[in-house]
C-alpha cells in the first residue's frame, strides 16, 4: 500500500500534528501514523471522520490515481 | 453489570484480533502436539489426558460450528470430494506411519507394525473422509440458505423503495 501524502499535506495546511488529528477523530496517534505510512487501510467511517476534520473530500485524501487504471 | 467502553480504536482492535487469532491456533496445534506426545510416546491412559483432550475438542468443535454457521469453509481449499479425498489420505498416511513406527519400537516386528499402521491409516482415512463429506454437505446447505436470505432481503429493500 502506498504512503498517503495527501493526509500529511492537508494536516500541514491546518497546522495539525498527528496527535491533534488523532484526538479530533478519536483514534490513537499510531493509527494516524500507520494510515500516512500506508500500513493500515482505514474503514470508511474513519476516512469520513478524517475528511471532516481536515475539510477535504474522500477523493482528495484517499483516491489513488493508479486505481483508476485497474478498473 | 454495565459493559465497559472499548478503549481501542479500529486499528488496535484489528491488531488485537490478529493476536487472538495467532493465540488460538498456537493453543490448537500446541494441544494437538501435547496429546500426540502423551498418547503415542508415553502411552498415557485417556484419564490422564482428559483435560487437554476436552479443551482441544471444545476448541475444534467451536471453530467448525462457527465457520459452518457463517458459511465459511477454508481460505484456499474448496469443499469438493477431490480435496476431501487428498486431505483424508494425508491424515490417514501420517497417522498410519506414526502408529506403525510406534508399534515397531514396541514389538520389533516389521510386518505386524506395517499391518497395524495400515489398519490405523485406513480407519483415519475413512473417518476423515466421511466427516469431511458430511461437513461439506452442511456447508453447502448453509451457504445456499445464507445466499438466498441475502437476496430476499435485497428484494424487500427494493420493493420498499
Amino acid at each position: 500500500m502506498a504512503r498517503n501524502i495527501a493526509i500529511k499535506v492537508a494536516r500541514a495546511e491546518k497546522d495539525m500534528t498527528q496527535k491533534a488529528l488523532a484526538e479530533a477523530v478519536g483514534v490513537s496517534r499510531q493509527t494516524i501514523n500507520a494510515i500516512e505510512q500506508g500500513e493500515y487501510n482505514p474503514t470508511i467511517k474513519l476516512c469520513r471522520a478524517i475528511c471532516r476534520v481536515l475539510g477535504k473530500s474522500l477523493d482528495d485524501l484517499f483516491w489513488e490515481e493508479e486505481c483508476e487504471e485497474n478498473f | 453489570m454495565k459493559k465497559q467502553k472499548n478503549r481501542l480504536d479500529e486499528m488496535q482492535e484489528q491488531k488485537l484480533l490478529q493476536i487472538e487469532h495467532n493465540g488460538c491456533w498456537l493453543a490448537f496445534w500446541g494441544l494437538m502436539v501435547v496429546l500426540f506426545v502423551q498418547i503415542f510416546l508415553y502411552g498415557r491412559d485417556f484419564e490422564r489426558i482428559m483435560g487437554e483432550w476436552t479443551v482441544f475438542m471444545c476448541l475444534a468443535v467451536y471453530i467448525v460450528v462457527s465457520c459452518l454457521k457463517n458459511g465459511i469453509w477454508d481460505r484456499r481449499q474448496a469443499p469438493v470430494p477431490g480435496v476431501n479425498l487428498k486431505s483424508s489420505l494425508l491424515a490417514g498416511g501420517i497417522s498410519g506411519i506414526i502408529f506403525g513406527v510406534i508399534k515397531y519400537r514396541e514389538y520389533q516386528v516389521i510386518l505386524g507394525a506395517a499391518a497395524s499402521g495400515a489398519v490405523i491409516a485406513l480407519l483415519v482415512f475413512a473417518s476423515c473422509f466421511a466427516g469431511l463429506s458430511v461437513l461439506s454437505y452442511f456447508y453447502r446447505e448453509r451457504t445456499n440458505r445464507l445466499e438466498n436470505a441475502e437476496e430476499e432481503g435485497k428484494e424487500d429493500g427494493e420493493e420498499q423503495n
